[in-house]
């Protein structure tokens, strides 16, 4: 791995960061997954994106893995500790896979502690594993993790020293990117070594292949025409909204909480399709849209009621031709590939291919003279995650 | 200069809660994110009514058994008269034998009631400082040493020998709320401990421990202030104060309690006054953000071993929500203190 990507520098630090992981702890974690009956995923905000864009490949792999979220409907229980005899019973050992940067999130913690309570009282290490991915291994989710299962540091939710300035937000990213994306890359590479059932030194080949194509397609994307109008329409006045269903759907709200924070510091809002409190569109704003197939009926549906009432619609696609391609008025192909039943890596291209826009709003933002809030230049990563 | 770093203890008090549940309270602890559980150590507990006294010593076995990272040790242990200074410095040896690195001790002059009822007779301030002194000379001869003798005003050692040794060294700390006692500390040990009613005279505290520590060749830097920091908490205010009003015959005028040995006769003698001090040396709170800042006034004095002890009615709840809310943002706030993000103008 090494220095790749040139125009935007924050790909380099997850490079790095990547190639920084603990050989032992990136083998522990494997082995730990790999002889997991269940995995439980815990994270927050846009953690949980990449955590559950993860899980949703995993769980439809070929060689795959029972995945059951704390808030699914069949849970069997309110809380972990009280699920684990039943999940237990159900599919034997227990993997609580956690992705918390600051390795403080609320909800993981809670899990953690409960399960870690469980173990204690039970002192059954081996069917229970906590399974954790943080920047800190002082954090209490880090010290869990060390005691009950694998701790395994990636870094990239530091926070910054210096005064940073608008132009060097390229190289450090904007909240919590470098930690997030760098921990998608990494379980990417993770699921592709249980698909093909290879040991776990080939993890780092496998993050390696990602790494080299989600970069082209950063490179490519921030080049693009697309790019360009989409970042010269944020700009404007308008509402942002962003859709998508499924992994497509977790892609979307990542962007969203990025982009509503840069948005929101010029007056402007940016909601999610779907959601209880979004509104009606009005003429002139920006529809994002992120989709693999680009023949989800229910997001060609929105595509044409925004269409519409005059909004205009871009969208990021896995398919040349598709429906939703065909009713955007921008959109951007990603070519994406499957290996034999393995994780599609469409969703972890979108991540990285949306992740400069917010990137490239603010540097704009920047040239007209408008200085953003202190603690968006001052942190590389959400206050409230 | 040496750099240290924060070690946030939970306080297991004997004297309120059965071994058992203690040993609850403590696993928990360790899974909340405490560093270092430290235990009382008496005789008698301070209130007949609901009173408990485990031994702590074999309290302390267990506990490291049970947990696999947290520092385990007293506070705090009299070595004057029911404990022989040999007999202390040969448990804890054993301790930190078993646990290495993870066991420490705390002493201190001690409370008439732990000593009194087994027979003994309760000195004045001048003899029980100069047993500290050289009872904390035993136990680190001991310690270190091979045959000792040793012939002091109170103690004596004829070629005592010391078997098992501690695998590491452990660590000794004094409590005291004045100065010539911080003194012993400064020149003998690794550090005082204090609770709010030392914070008066503090500074006085600490100039004599680090100019003692000076006068011993030894660095003031590398020494420990520990706090003691009691709170109570609960979501109903007159919960929280009415759990913490077991430790009202803490309260009670040192001159008047000196003697007292007997638990129920300490608790007829609270009053109105005893309750008040209460309110006003422990933090009995229903928010949160006070015991983040009460914390927080303690580590901008220079604490750097602080001791949660809790009274509040609901200690699991309690627990759960200092490794939820507190714990992690006070580490983050000695950072702070440590490398200001803003400078001090801002």
């Amino acid at each position: 791995m090494g220095e790749i990507s040139a125009s935007i520098g924050f790909i380099n630090k997850i490079v790095n960061n990547l190639y920084e992981l603990d050989n032992k702890a990136t083998e522990d974690i494997y082995t730990d997954i790999r002889s997991s009956g269940v995995i439980v995923p815990s994270a927050e905000g846009r953690t949980k994106g990449a955590l559950s864009i993860f899980c949703s490949e995993l769980a439809k792999m070929k060689n795959g893995k029972v995945v059951i979220d704390r808030g699914d409907i069949g849970f069997p229980a309110r809380h972990i500790d009280e699920a684990a005899p039943t999940l237990r019973r159900r599919f034997g050992q227990i993997s609580l896979l956690i992705l918390s940067g600051s390795g403080k999130s609320l909800l993981p913690l809670i899990d953690a502690q409960k399960l870690a309570l469980l173990i204690a009282k039970s002192e059954n290490y081996k069917d229970h594993k906590i399974d954790v991915i943080t920047s800190d291994p002082e954090s209490p989710l880090g010290k869990l993790g060390y005691k009950y299962g694998t701790l395994m540091v990636l870094k990239g939710r530091e926070l910054s020293e210096d005064k940073i300035d608008t132009v060097e937000f390229r190289s450090v990213g904007i909240l919590e990117d470098v930690f997030i994306l760098g921990g998608l890359l990494f379980l990417y590479g993770l699921a592709e070594t249980l698909n093909r059932d290879a040991p776990a030194s080939q993890i780092r080949e496998y993050i390696a292949s990602f790494t080299s194509e989600v970069t082209k397609v950063v490179e490519d994307v921030v080049r693009s025409d697309f790019m360009k109008t989409v970042v010269d329409m944020l700009e404007k006045r308008h509402v942002c909204f962003l859709a998508g269903l499924g992994s497509s759907r977790e892609v979307a709200r990542m962007t969203a909480v990025r982009l509503g924070h840069v948005k929101r510091a010029i007056g402007d809002q940016v909601y999610v399709a779907g959601d209880a409190s979004t509104p009606s569109p009005r003429a002139g704003d920006l529809l994002l849209v992120i989709s693999q197939s680009g023949e989800i009926e229910v997001v060609a549906a929105w595509c044409k009621n925004f269409k519409k009432m005059g909004g205009v619609v871009a969208s990021i696609v896995g398919t040349k031709g598709s429906t939703i391609e065909a009713l955007s008025d921008y959109s951007y192909y990603i070519p994406s590939n499957s290996f034999d039943g393995g994780p599609n890596d469409f969703y972890l291209k979108a991540a990285f291919a949306s992740s400069p826009i917010p990137l490239l709003l603010v540097y704009k933002l920047q040239e007209r003279g408008l200085k953003l809030p202190e603690y968006i230049l001052r942190w590389h990563h959400s206050v409230t995650s | 200069m040496v750099t240290r770093s924060l070690q946030l203890g939970y306080w297991a008090a004997q004297e309120q809660y059965s071994p058992d549940t203690l040993l609850k309270f403590a696993i928990r602890a360790e899974i909340m994110g405490f560093d270092i559980i430290v235990t009382s150590d008496h005789f008698h507990p301070w209130s007949d009514t609901g009173g408990q006294s485990g031994h702590t010593w074999i309290w302390l076995a267990s506990v490291a058994e049970r947990t696999k990272k947290v520092e385990v040790g007293t506070a705090v242990t009299t070595p004057l008269f029911r404990y022989h200074p040999a007999i202390v410095a040969q448990a804890f040896s054993t301790l930190d034998h078993l646990y290495p690195g993870r066991i420490f001790l705390t002493v201190g002059t001690g409370h008439a009631m732990n000593e009194v009822p087994l027979g003994y007779s309760w000195p004045g301030y001048r003899e029980k400082v100069g047993r500290l002194k050289e009872a904390i000379e035993v136990i680190k001869l001991l310690w270190e040493g091979d045959f000792v003798t040793y012939e002091g005003e109170y103690y004596r050692l004829n070629t005592a020998k010391l078997y098992t040794k501690p695998k590491s060294k452990i660590r000794l700390y004094v409590a005291t709320s004045n100065e010539r006692v911080a003194e012993i500390a400064g020149t003998h040990t690794d550090g005082i401990l204090t609770n709010p009613r030392g914070l008066e005279n503090l500074k006085e505290i600490i100039e004599s421990m680090e100019k003692a520590a000076r006068r011993a060749g030894r660095d003031p830097s590398t020494l420990s202030k520990c706090m003691e920091f009691k709170v109570s908490y609960d979501l109903d205010y007159q919960r929280a104060l009415r759990a913490a009003s077991f430790w009202a015959p803490t309260a009670i005028p040192r001159e008047k309690r000196e003697k007292v040995a007997d638990p129920r006769v300490l608790e007829s003698m609270v009053t109105e006054k005893e309750i008040e001090k209460i309110k006003r040396t422990w933090l009995i709170t229903t928010d949160s953000d006070d015991i983040f800042k009460a914390l927080g006034d303690f580590l901008k004095l220079g604490f750097d071993r602080v001791y949660i002890h809790s009274a509040s009615p609901n200690e699991e709840r309690f627990l759960n929500l200092l490794g939820r809310e507190i714990l992690p943002w006070m580490r983050e706030y000695w950072e702070e203190l440590r490398a200001p993000i803003r400078s001090a103008a801002e």
